[in-house]
């Protein structure tokens, strides 16, 4: 295990043989995902018909996506709704879990963000195969002609691309600018940062979210 | 500085483990728990509903009902005056052949018991008759010659003007 970390955007590193990690995301991505495992099973634990605030907030927000969902794809909203509603639950949470002092957010590091993007990828692959079929899925990359083949290709890959830099670079930036303003002034300025940096990391799990919901909706289109 | 490595692949094996989780604890539960809540409240607005349409055709049964009964009623009664108003009738008119009955028997009455005292009246007669004459002549007359020929006497002259002015 090596420690990088006095540079900004360095990781600790885990090395099994010849493959590394970064022990540093992995651990904050499994604290992300304890604390919204928590959040899930106090929420659903003891639900009254009459909801109270935090059961009503939850329940608002499963809702609400749900309806976002259905909306968008209908004819596979059951399939996808977990995996959209994961992800937008994971990517704003671990944006957030960067303001408080001593944790970083996982999506500050690429390869988070690009297995995000994979995943949102293989989710438009299969509803495009579940609602056209595989071979009606396919025969789409050829489409209008066979030439078009390579740049339907590089579009699939490009849409994961960018999804996965813009999420990178906003939350690399935000935690990079909190980090900055912190060096630099000691009082009230690193709390407007880190307040930006709020509003940033919904902005960007709601963007995450809305752009990946349009890209299994036209994959999904008949 | 950026590197792509196995916290990719971790990434993902993390966010489909995440998706899994929260699906058993979160989304399932709760999706659940609204549809079962949703149920109910759409089974309380039924049944709601049902029963204002329950309560809605017992008033009109239960006023057809009444409006029956009341015709019913109104009918009895009607027949019941008409029965009455014959019942009077009959009960007068039995009452006035009853009257008439009793009438005439006292009338019957009457005449039987004035024949019976006429007769009467006319042995005292014969009798005093008889016993004037008796008195008068100075010899007796107590034969039944004497009495048939007062009897006669009575009966063509004498009692007919006292019947005459009795009756």
């Amino acid at each position: 295990m090596t420690n990088a970390s006095s540079e900004i955007g360095a990781h600790v590193m885990l090395r099994i043989g010849v493959f590394t990690c970064h022990l540093d995301t992995i651990i904050m991505t499994w604290i992300v995902m304890a604390l919204l495992v928590a959040a899930a099973v106090i929420a659903s634990r003891r639900m009254k018909d009459v909801p109270g605030g935090f059961q009503n907030m939850v329940e608002y927000g499963v809702e609400a996506l749900w309806g976002l969902v259905a909306d968008n794809v209908p004819p596979r909203a059951r399939r996808c709704f977990p995996v959209i509603a994961t992800l937008f639950l994971f990517i704003l949470a671990s944006n957030l879990i960067g303001v408080v002092p001593g944790m970083k957010s996982p999506t500050a590091d690429i390869n988070v963000t690009l297995a995000l993007a994979t995943v949102v990828v293989g989710l438009t692959i299969y509803a495009g195969a579940s609602v056209k079929g595989v071979w009606g899925y396919l025969i789409g990359f050829v489409k209008p002609n066979p030439l078009f083949l390579p740049l339907n290709l590089i579009e699939l890959c490009t849409r994961a691309i960018t999804l996965a830099l813009r999420l990178f670079g906003n939350i690399f930036a935000g935690d990079v600018l909190v980090i900055i303003l912190g060096k630099l002034v000691a009082y009230a300025v690193p709390t407007v940062g880190q307040a930006f940096h709020v509003f940033i990391g919904v902005l960007q799990a709601y963007l995450f979210v809305m752009l990946s919901i349009a890209y299994v909706t036209v994959a999904a289109e008949e | 500085m950026i590197q792509i490595d196995m916290t990719f692949f971790a990434s993902i094996l993390n966010f489909l483990l995440l998706t899994a989780l929260l699906t058993f604890f979160l989304y399932r539960p709760i999706r659940k728990f609204m549809a079962d809540r949703q149920d109910r409240i759409k089974r309380s607005l039924e049944e709601a509903a049902q029963s204002r349409t329950d309560t809605a055709n017992m008033k009109e049964e239960y006023e057809a009902r009444l409006a029956q009964a009341s015709r019913e009623a109104q009918d009895i009664i009607e027949k019941a005056v008409v029965q009455g108003e014959r019942s009077q009738a009959e009960i007068l008119e039995a009452a006035r052949k009853e009257a008439k009955t009793i009438l005439e028997q006292a009338r019957a009455e009457a005449r039987r018991e004035r024949q019976a005292a006429f007769e009467a009246l006319r042995d005292d007669i014969v009798g005093l008759v008889i016993s004037a004459a008796t008195a008068v002549a100075g010899k007796n007359t107590d034969s039944a010659d004497d009495e048939a020929m007062v009897r006669r006497l009575i009966e063509e002259g004498w009692l007919s003007s006292v019947g005459e002015r009795e009756v």
